[in-house]
């Protein structure tokens, strides 16, 4: 269960990084996802992960979460080596993730989805409470109302709030947001940012992948652009989004 | 499985266990017993191919070769090395165990291997296997193999109520281990991997180590339920033992059954069995195939998801009429055989089965209920963890 190739003794770690990715290449057979990529999160932060389509974000939270092994480059979280590890042990440590586009099991009920995270969480819950920290997650994202419907029957804001209220099951340490806002109205929105700030108060690390950049500037701490791959910049939200490059990177060069 | 699941099972067992002592009691012709044994042999192999495929999504077409593996394998170690029968059949199981472990270690390790390169690649097991038993001559060599019948203790009775016994126990078993796996975490974990494999592994399900034990299981019961079919089997060849046959039973029982659910295969089986044996007993032998795959096609077009959901909604309407088609038999006096009036029995209930539930929604004690969800427990008073706190907001 434990990973192959990790090589990962448990030597206690001298960066004060939650997680901390160095120097990540991820290569699909001849085309370059991220060349080289340095990234990390600390303990308490929000980092908003942001990028035009096509500049490595997915990539690189399925290279966190271990569904991708990366070419080269080495992982760690909370000071462990987890490069190359399954996704179910990773998970295990502590870091879950939401899918940009909403995957509930759709044969289980909204219940039944959050407590089968539970139960598969590092903490192994038995059913009954499974079920019962189920709950508990359902009324933090506002959920209970439709606790025995399938996940077919609830529309699209509930779904992916039921991909927060699973991924919040397993207590993990660390969760990474990818899109989470997209396709939602401005009402839906402001619910959303209500719900991500409760999550980040309630002690989570969040790494949160996102196209809207305004939105997103409101609410991380810390702004890391990536552009074909490779890391263009990062730091202060307002700092950034000033620079020139990023600009062009985003928006086009008639734009700068 | 809990204390009393795990009772229940065993009394069935026990109770079938003695059916042979109470059959001349109950009047019932030695027929019958040879016609439950095959059902309890088609009921443990949908049942075993439901432990895998059923449960977690990956559609093996490879039944054959761990029933043919198990064969030979009973035929080998019970006829040629005159090992006791019941070694020969657990080893046989044991040995297809191996089989499904090796195949799966492939199989589940790529993701290109999903979906219907899997499909493809347990039915290629069994071609495989089917062409190495027959140019070694070792197995079989292209001759065939003559079965004798083993030596057996005598409290198992005559011959046909050995047999019966053994097709029992071999579906009490297979039925309980899937029963077991349904309501246990790996059952979860399967069905997890059935709806979303990626998923399921990033919420920590170790997705290989699951499929891998659920093929295994699925292995050994295929394998040593093939090899307990020795003791209907006179000669052996590998065209008859790796036919494509049993892949394409197992599916569609399962499938007319419910593959999400236990009793789904061994509905399907009891359907499919006897609908098949009763079409040859009425002479319509050639042509049962053509008039099987027409109702199953239809069948599972109006119920996709299978019969049992039905049924389990509609059950007191379903035996009930069950039981007044029976007795109307009786009164009437047609059909003498007891087989033939199960069967029509069971004829007359599907279109109740079929129909769509709200038609039956006037029915008042009989009409299709849901089950209920199990309500929110109270909660408990508990350490405040940041979670919590939120929650009592």
């Amino acid at each position: 269960m434990s990973g192959t190739g990790s090589g990962g003794a448990a030597r206690p770690d001298p960066s004060p990084m939650l997680l901390d990715c160095r120097d990540i290449h991820m290569d699909f057979s001849g085309l370059r996802a991220l060349g080289g990529v340095d990234f990390s999160a600390a303990e308490g932060e929000i980092v908003a992960l942001v990028g035009p389509n096509g500049s490595g974000k997915s990539t690189l939270v399925n290279v966190m979460s271990g569904a991708m092994r990366p070419t080269s480059g080495r992982i760690r979280f909370g000071g462990v080596d987890i490069t190359g590890r399954k996704p179910h042990a990773i998970s295990r440590l502590g870091i879950a993730r939401t899918y940009q586009i909403p995957r509930p099991f759709g044969t289980m009920t909204v219940l039944g989805n959050v407590a089968f995270a539970a139960s598969f969480s590092a903490d192994a819950l038995p059913q009954r409470e499974a079920e019962q920290r189920a709950w508990e997650c359902l009324d933090f994202t506002k959920l209970a109302g439709v606790a025995h419907q399938l996940p077919g029957a609830i529309n699209l804001q509930q779904r992916k709030f039921l991909e927060l209220a699973r991924a919040l099951a397993a207590r993990p340490r660390l969760l990474m947001l990818d899109e989470v806002l997209t396709g939602l109205n401005p009402a839906e929105i402001e619910d959303s940012l209500d719900l991500i700030r409760r999550i980040h108060d309630s002690g989570v690390t969040l790494i949160i992948v996102e196209h809207l950049m305004r939105v997103i500037t409101q609410l991380a701490s810390r702004l890391v652009v990536l552009d074909r791959g490779k890391l263009l910049a990062q730091g202060d939200p307002g700092d950034v989004m000033g620079r020139e490059d990023v600009i062009t990177a985003y928006l086009g060069r008639e734009y700068a | 499985m809990t204390a009393r699941s795990a009772s229940a099972f065993l009394l069935v067992g026990i109770a079938l266990f003695l059916v042979p002592n109470l059959r001349e009691w109950m009047g019932f012709p030695v027929y019958i017993l040879v016609f439950l044994y095959s059902t309890f042999y088609w009921i443990t192999q949908a049942t075993s191919w439901n432990i895998l495929s059923g449960y977690s999504g990956y559609f093996s077409f490879g039944q054959s070769a761990f029933v043919g593996t198990g064969l030979y394998a009973t035929a080998i170690f019970s006829a040629q090395y005159r090992l006791n029968f019941f070694l020969a059949v657990l080893l046989a199981g044991l040995i297809t165990t191996l089989l499904a472990l090796a195949v799966g270690f492939v199989a589940f390790r790529l993701r290109s291997l999903r979906g219907e390169i899997f499909t493809l690649l347990t039915f290629v097991v069994a071609f495989v296997l089917a062409a190495i038993a027959q140019l070694s001559s070792f197995v079989d060599g292209g001759q065939g193999r003559v079965l004798t019948p083993p030596r057996y203790p005598a409290f198992f009775g005559s011959y046909n109520d050995l047999i019966f016994r053994m097709g029992a126990i071999a579906a009490v078993i297979a039925v309980g281990a899937a029963y077991a796996i349904q309501h246990s975490k790996l059952g979860r974990g399967l069905f997890a991997i059935r709806d979303d494999e990626d998923v399921a592994e990033a919420l920590g399900t170790p997705t290989f180590r699951y499929k891998m034990i659920a093929f295994a299981i699925s292995g050994f019961l295929a394998g040593a339920a093939g090899g307990m079919n020795s003791l209907q089997v006179s000669y052996l060849t590998t065209d008859t033992t790796f036919n494509f046959i049993v892949p394409l039973f197992v599916i569609l029982m399962s499938t007319l059954g419910g593959r999400n659910h236990w009793l789904g295969p061994v509905i399907g089986a009891v359907l499919i069995y006897s609908l098949q044996e009763r079409l040859a007993g009425a002479g319509f032998a050639d042509s049962s195939q053509i008039i099987l795959g027409a109702v199953l096609a239809l069948t599972i077009l109006v119920v996709p998801e299978g019969l049992y959901v039905r049924l389990r909604a509609i059950w007191r309407l379903a035996l009930a009429v069950f039981v007044i088609a029976l007795a109307a038999q009786q009164v009437l006096g047609v059909f003498d055989s007891i087989l033939t009036r199960f069967f029509v029995a069971l004829v007359v209930v599907l279109p109740f089965v079929v129909v769509p539930p709200r038609r039956l929604a006037g029915l008042g004690w009989f009409a299709p209920r849901a089950v209920p969800p199990r309500p929110r427990p109270n909660p408990a008073p508990r350490a405040n963890g940041r979670l919590d706190r939120e929650a009592a907001r």
